[in-house]
């Protein structure tokens, strides 16, 4: 040990009992925890999920809003409960997971993201397409979507290519999960679930374009370039 | 502003969003919490058990009673000590066991070494002297040690370790002193050496 520290003080043991919160407060285990994790929450789901499915029609639709994402979601509950429907189980995963993109791959895309020109140019195809959604979706404020739109097309003009990637195939993710929502609407139109989806989903869209433009704002100010909240 | 943009600008206020979620059954947003959390949780652990496998039970435990018990959550407290106290409970729990594995604790790597340790920030002197404290820290009795990690190292107060550890804050004091004064004459060894 002397080999290391010469010149070690003689109050070192005082210094280093004083000093224990410098100490690492983080250590990641060997190995990932959370499959094993996963398995045990998602069997208490499916154990519940029976019950759920005697449920009335009418509570289960009342129940939709909490069940995908957005801020109704945020909905006081008593604690977990089985979300996945036995009709539509793939869908609400789906809903689940654009949120996460939302949270997530967003955020990581701001870190990346540098300040481009604004230049102007077309709408992204596939922004485009989402607006053809409008009139199901009700009514919205055209010149500010607009708006976001075309800062959206600069940016993307902007980014380097993985972060564009990054950001399109988001993009895409949300508008497949619309466009079955769409689909399944199609069959079932009075659904009121079905539209409640479409609706968050359509939101989670617009948070991700705003996220987009606040990123580089927000990684700015933060002064982290880890991709974490 | 959506709850996302206003999580995003307020940078912490994520924490209580996704408990929310979680509680209403989201399992993706509880796998994100569990993200966040696991390194602190399982250091924790495996300052208390010593066994880097019996800390990953204790971690995974940790996290399912979470899952179980976040109806109780009170959204305004810290999620993160929350766990802490969760995963005491484990620790204390398997102990008490009689089918516990933490015999074979001796024999076990010391917590902080390696490679992890090495790449650990560690402002007041070289990482072999983590491992070094990690060490002596390791061979405490295990209630001066409980006490000395929740109190010297995640900087609880004494009334929250009493908490934790379902003792009065008399005997934390008093064990945290006596951790101090043992950690001090094993360091004090180890220099003169």
């Amino acid at each position: 040990m002397s080999e290391h520290r010469p010149e070690a003080p003689k109050d070192l043991p005082h210094r280093r009992v004083r000093s224990l919160r410098e100490l690492p407060q983080e250590r990641m285990p060997e190995r990932d925890l959370w499959p094993q994790i996963e398995a045990r929450v998602t069997e208490r789901l499916q154990a519940r999920a029976p019950r759920q499915a005697q449920t009335p029609p009418a509570e289960r639709l009342q129940a939709a809003p909490a069940a995908t994402v957005g801020p109704s979601a945020l909905a006081p509950h008593p604690g977990p409960r089985p979300r996945r429907l036995p009709w539509s189980g793939w869908r609400l995963q789906l809903a689940a997971a654009v949120g996460l993109l939302a949270i997530g791959g967003a955020l990581t895309l701001g870190v990346w993201m540098t300040h481009g020109s604004a230049a102007r140019g077309p709408l992204p195809r596939e922004l485009l397409a989402i607006d053809e959604m409008r009139p199901q979706l009700g009514p919205l404020d055209g010149r500010q979507r607009e708006a976001l739109l075309r800062s959206l097309n600069a940016r993307l003009e902007a980014l380097p290519a993985p972060s564009r990637q990054k950001v399109l195939a988001d993009l895409d993710v949300i508008q497949r999960s619309m466009r079955d929502i769409q689909a399944a609407l199609g069959r079932d139109p009075g659904n009121a679930l079905l539209r409640a989806m479409l609706q968050e989903s359509y939101q989670d869209e617009q948070q991700l374009i705003a996220t987009v433009q606040e990123a580089g704002k927000w990684t700015s100010e933060a002064g982290t370039g880890d991709g974490s909240i | 502003m959506s709850w996302m943009a206003a999580a995003h600008s307020q940078h912490v206020e994520w924490e209580p969003v996704l408990v929310q979620r979680a509680r209403d059954g989201d399992v993706h947003a509880f796998e994100r919490l569990y993200r966040e959390n696991v390194g602190r949780v399982y250091a924790l652990c495996v300052r208390l058990t010593r066994n880097p496998a019996t800390a990953e039970d204790c971690t995974q435990d940790t996290f399912i009673r979470a899952w179980r018990a976040l109806g109780r959550f009170e959204i305004r407290s810290a999620f993160g000590t929350w766990l802490h106290r969760i995963a005491v409970n484990v620790v204390l729990s398997r102990r008490r066991s009689p089918t516990s594995t933490e015999a074979s604790a001796a024999a076990a790597p010391v917590p902080g070494s390696g490679r992890a340790a090495a790449e650990a920030e560690w402002t007041l002197d070289t990482p072999v002297e983590v491992a070094e404290i990690e060490q002596a820290i390791g061979e405490l009795p295990e209630g001066a040690r409980d006490v000395l990690v929740l109190s010297g190292i995640y900087g609880y107060s004494h009334a929250e370790v009493a908490g934790m550890l379902g003792v009065a804050e008399g005997t934390c004091k008093a064990q945290l002193h006596r951790a101090r004064a043992l950690l001090r004459g094993r360091l004090d060894r180890e220099t003169a050496a």
